[in-house]
């Protein structure tokens, strides 16, 4: 648990120096994430204005990346895409970390009954077809950010309960946990005060992994339709609409599907780091 | 006596989870605004036809009875009727199952076929820096482009080159087989690349877990020949955790069917009950959804026996994660 | 360590894959011949198998080569024989009709007067429950006289009744058998088409093999027809480039531009008598539309031009309540939310939005996912409406939720949708008297001066005096903006023209596309 001790900044820059890939998808993350930041301050264009220029044009000094079949120049649009993507799977992922780890610490912690329930549950969600509940949210609470949101938060949920309920469990048969118990510490000074510490490593990962599935999810979720509403934009969505003209205007697609697959890339190489770095048993090379 | 109890234990759970799963489609697919006699009647309905429509199909029964005799019917294998066609639900998803049987089947084995051996040689050659982060590099690219874009790639580049192969034009495979590999290729490869990474992952991690054991430090001590080793040791230790990730994408498969039936027109079943959404046809969602949490549920139960197969020190414990 | 083990067992599966990969799709062009398949292919699959009361312009085409209608119309929406040979306006009120003397159904069974009577009857019977009947007019009897004569009888004058016979939901169905139980037009299809059906794959295809009783001297020119139901635009490309359909019909505007290149494709746009069209919520209390001046604002604020331009790509024209295919609507172009400059329109649309004290005021503006081009206009409307400071939220749900929220529960401000024009003005002008359409009663104000000039067109004989009728009918319609029409809604069909010969009329309005698909013919390879 060396991240908790040293400085941040520190520990950063020994990743990205140890770590040239991970430290290099760090980077790449950090800079899309600013984009995201600061796009509407850019001067790239209104991401909404409808015919700014002719239908499908290809890419020119107005339009860098030509624009859509409303006219819109695409640049702005796959930075308000990006935005999309980011800001929904994120925002789910930071649900799912939230609850996952409480209910997952509760579970492994209570045992018995409501760890069996919890587990079924669990069990339940898991097996339900991830795409269907998306698709069954979005017709039941409309399309649009909030159903994504949920979607994905529930589709990314159960394997997160797992993971931190199997670490949690590994904890909690400690001598210091069971030394706690005794001393008289409640339900949720045990959970809060000696688990949660102890299974941030194994949270801190799967949040990783759980923002990369959040962000296929949503996608294509867009993909389907079923994610934020036009004129506003996400990668799937663009995507989905620009299919239709792929063969007289690549621009549509292009750059909005490479965009995507580097911004998860980015995420999937910092997970890979980080559990390298937090657990550095695994994927130790042969010497 | 061990391994009975077991079994019966994840039996019991399975039915559970199953029984769990068919209350929430039920609920879902009844909660969602808009019904069967919607679409049946559209913009044209009145209160009075959409009910005698709801009436006509048994829909304004009480929730609970419609719950009840739909599931006693299931358990015996009775899905029912499809409302859109009229025809047994049982019958249209048997028409539709072979292509997505054959996408799942033919997927999972590109897969593994490609995706076990870019492990090993990822994992083995990972001493070299370059080699190192070329396959973890590989590995994450692979796990990074989403299906759709992956697929809309192809579409373009094959839509532009025919180069043999087709964009949709799905035929059964035992009435032309080539036609049927022409058109089943695309789908095929669009949706095992993701499984593909996942596996290689996964197997280069066991590689270099495996590797660093003292059993194979033994083994090269003894001056084995390196393929032997991978043969003899580290494959067979590697194994559990690849059919671990191989359930986990064929899990995958069931999401990713959804968009590559649709883009390359595969006449599958994920297509089928996403547009029995569409149509409000419950019936053939519920058993849709059913069907494929008892696949889900079954592999993971096979993935278990196999556990024990490979490696009978596990005999009846879980590995989670 | 050694790494050769591995890549042979790649490379050997790649070598499998690319030796599946053997290409040879090929043809040339030759003769037309009789016989052989006509593939078509489309987007939608049918919802209902009933044509008297499916209301689905997507399903009708199920219909068309199976079903025949007492008239037709031709080329340009004039009015053609159909199962009847000939008719006979006798009086205001009544129409003779000479039944063909060699009409059969699939069956074999030669079709008579009992037929048409037990079939408009079906259609009229209110325990139908169709959906046309109303169209139909006050119908008082229906009378066979004789194995080939039909005579039909009206309450009063009603111009649009031939046009009105001439839809797919008066379809002529095989009665005896229905009466006798076996023929169940939910189920089944059966009629004196030129095709009929012989296998439905949910989803997947349509087969139908020509009816061998047809009436048509020498027709079908095919054997079969195929009709595949290809949900995804760029598959439904990509089966007419490799041959896979001979024609495939699109809602695309940029089509002629994605096939472009293709010798062997032949694109074609076909005008109809629909149009896309706004249906704005005055009746509800939520809706800020209850006030007029924010409807008539909101409906000067429209750029129908950039509408037709943008969201369209220039396919699709201005269109007004009275179809522009129609000569009549002439007397429609001059109503105030058409004329003027858009600064003028905004001028006075702003100028009633202050008065109504509505500026910035919310409006959803729903829309479904079930036609592509609904959205683009949507957005279209939406930044349009911005110009008088109103903000529209889009909302695209799908069918059954559009539905839902539209046309039951009516919480909807604005809702982006199309009418069809059918084969007389008359007909989707009556959309605007919601006592007797009823489906719209929930958001469109009754104004019993326009029902009244509805109705009183709809007994006038085509001429001067009904145009006159028609002029205050738009002009009363616009002054309302309740339902507001925006940009005609064409067909767009390609086809391979190495493949197959074809006949496709420049004007349609009842949704039958391929209108003359009995003459389809294969060209021989």
């Amino acid at each position: 648990m060396t991240l908790l001790v040293r400085g941040p900044l520190s520990e950063l820059l020994d990743f990205v120096r140890r770590d040239r890939l991970s430290g290099a998808g760090a980077i790449l993350l950090a800079t899309l994430v600013l984009l995201c930041l600061f796009g509407p301050w850019l001067p790239l264009g209104d991401p909404e204005e409808i015919g700014i220029g002719p239908r499908l044009s290809v890419p020119a000094s107005g339009w860098l990346l030509g624009t859509d079949e409303l006219g819109r120049s695409v640049l702005p649009r796959i930075v308000d895409g990006l935005r999309s993507t980011f800001l929904l799977a994120g925002t789910a992922v930071v649900l799912t970390g939230l609850f996952g780890t409480l209910i997952g610490l509760v579970a492994a912690y209570a045992g018995g009954f409501v760890d069996m329930t919890i587990m079924r549950l669990v069990d339940i969600l898991f097996a339900f077809p991830p795409l269907l509940l998306g698709i069954l949210i979005a017709a039941a609470l409309g399309p649009g950010g909030t159903s994504a949101i949920l979607a994905i938060a529930l589709i990314t949920l159960p394997l997160f309960v797992r993971v931190v309920r199997a670490v949690a469990l590994s904890v909690a048969a400690r001598s210091y946990v069971i030394a706690a118990e005794v001393s008289g510490a409640g339900f949720l000074r045990v959970i809060l005060v000696h688990l949660l510490p102890n299974v941030l490593g194994a949270v801190i990962i799967q949040l990783t992994y759980a923002l990369s599935i959040g962000m296929l999810v949503e996608s294509e979720l867009s993909f389907l339709g079923l994610g934020v509403q036009p004129p506003d934009a996400s990668l799937g969505s663009l995507l989905r609409l620009g299919s239709v003209y792929l063969t007289i205007a690549p621009w549509l697609v292009f750059p909005a599907g490479l965009l995507l697959a580097t911004a998860i890339l980015s995420v999937n190489l910092l997970g890979d780091g980080l559990r390298d770095m937090i657990d550095p048993l695994r994927g130790r090379p042969l010497r | 006596m061990r391994v009975v109890r077991f079994v019966l234990f994840r039996l019991s759970v399975a039915l559970l989870t199953l029984f769990g799963v068919s209350i929430i489609v039920f609920a879902a697919i009844r909660f969602v605004p808009g019904g069967f006699e919607d679409v049946v009647l559209g913009p044209f309905g009145t209160p009075e036809t959409r009910e005698a429509v709801r009436a006509k199909y048994g829909l304004d029964r009480p929730h609970l009875e419609q719950y009840v005799l739909w599931l006693g019917a299931t358990t015996k294998g009775d899905f029912g009727t499809s409302l859109t066609t009229g025809q047994p639900v049982a019958a249209e998803i048997i028409r539709r199952a072979p292509a997505t049987i054959q996408l799942a089947l033919m997927s999972t084995l590109l897969a593994i076929v490609v995706g076990v051996p870019l492990g090993v040689a990822s994992g083995v050659t990972s001493t070299n820096r370059v080699a190192r982060a070329a396959g973890r590099l590989v590995g994450a690219l692979g796990a990074s482009v989403p299906t759709f874009v992956l697929g809309t790639v192809f579409v373009f580049v094959f839509s532009v080159w025919s180069l043999g192969v087709t964009v949709g034009g799905y035929v059964p495979f035992f009435e032309d087989p080539l036609a049927n590999i022409r058109a089943m290729t695309l789908p095929v490869v669009t949706l095992s690349v993701f499984g593909m990474a996942l596996i290689q992952r996964t197997t280069r991690d066991s590689v270099l877990n495996v590797t660093s054991e003292t059993h194979i430090t033994a083994a090269v001590a003894r001056g084995e020949r390196p393929p032997d080793i991978i043969r003899g040791h580290v494959l067979r230790n590697a194994s559990i955790p690849i059919v671990t990730v191989t359930t986990v994408f064929l899990a995958y498969l069931l999401g990713g069917a959804v968009i590559v039936e649709q883009m390359y027109s595969v006449p599958g079943i994920a297509v089928y009950v996403v547009q029995s959404v569409e149509n409000r046809d419950y019936l053939v969602v519920q058993a849709g959804v059913l069907l494929a949490a008892t696949f889900f549920v079954s592999i993971n139960i096979l993935a278990d026996a196999i556990y024990a197969l490979i490696d009978p020190r596990i005999g009846g414990q879980r590995r989670d994660s | 360590m050694q790494r050769s083990k591995f890549f042979p067992v790649l490379a050997s599966c790649l070598a499998v894959f690319g030796l599946l990969l053997v290409s040879g799709v090929g043809s040339s062009a030759g003769a037309s011949s009789s016989g052989g398949t006509i593939t078509w292919a489309k987007p939608d699959e049918a919802q209902s198998l009933d044509p008297h009361t499916d209301f689905n312009g997507n399903t009708w085409k199920f219909f068309f080569p199976v079903y025949d209608t007492l008239v037709t119309t031709g080329e340009t929406l004039d009015l053609q024989p159909g199962i009847a040979e000939s008719w006979e306006q006798t009086s205001p009120t009544t129409y003779v009709f000479q039944l063909r003397k060699n009409a059969a159904f699939s069956n074999g069974r030669p079709v008579v007067a009992s037929d048409v009577v037990g079939s408009l009857e079906r259609v009229l019977d209110p325990d139908t429950g169709s959906w046309w009947a109303n169209a139909l007019g006050a119908v008082s009897e229906i009378v066979a006289e004789g194995d080939h004569v039909v005579r039909i009888e009206l309450e009063k004058p009603h111009t649009q009744l031939l046009s009105a016979l001439a839809h797919v939901s008066t379809a002529i169905m095989p009665m005896e058998e229905y009466a006798a139980g076996t023929f169940d037009p939910t189920k089944e299809l059966m009629g004196s088409g030129p095709f009929m059906v012989t296998e439905h794959l949910q989803d997947q295809s349509w087969t139908y093999e020509a009816n061998p009783h047809y009436w048509g001297e020498g027709l079908p020119v095919a054997d079969e027809l195929k009709i595949l139901i290809v949900l995804d635009e760029a598959a439904r490309i990509a089966a007419l480039r490799d041959g896979r359909a001979d024609i495939g019909t699109f809602v695309n505007p940029d089509l002629p531009a994605l096939l472009e290149g293709d010798e062997n494709i032949t694109v074609v746009t076909q005008e109809t008598a629909s149009y896309y069209n706004l249906d704005v919520n005055a009746l509800s209390e939520q809706s800020p539309f209850t006030d007029i001046r924010v409807r008539q604002a909101m409906n000067l604020a429209l750029d129908r031009e950039e509408i037709s331009r943008v969201a369209l790509g220039g396919m699709g024209a201005v269109d007004y309540p009275l179809p522009r295919t129609f000569p009549s609507s002439k007397v429609c172009v001059d109503v105030p939310s058409y004329s003027g400059s858009r600064e003028e329109r905004l001028e006075s649309a702003r100028a009633l939005m202050s008065e109504a004290g509505a500026e910035g005021v919310e409006i959803d503006l729903l829309t479904t996912s079930a036609l592509p081009s609904l959205i683009h206009i949507a957005q279209v409307i939406k930044q349009q409406l911005a110009d008088i400071d109103m903000n529209a939220n889009i909302l695209q749900l799908g069918y059954a939720e559009w539905i839902d929220a539209v046309w039951v529960r009516g919480e909807f401000d604005l809702n982006v949708t199309w009418l069809s024009g059918y084969g007389d003005p008359a007909i989707v002008l009556g959309s605007w008297n919601p006592e007797k359409t009823g489906w719209n009663a929930h958001y469109l104000v009754s104004d019993p001066e326009l029902n009244d000039k509805i109705a009183e067109a709809a007994e006038t004989p085509s001429g001067d005096e009904r145009d006159a009728l028609f002029a205050e009918i738009c002009a009363l319609i616009d002054d309302g903006a309740n339902m507001v029409a925006l940009v005609n809604k064409n067909s767009i069909i390609a086809y391979r023209n190495d493949r197959v010969e074809v006949n496709i009329h420049p004007a349609e309005g009842y949704e039958d596309e391929l209108k003359y698909i009995e003459e389809f013919a294969r060209i021989a390879p």
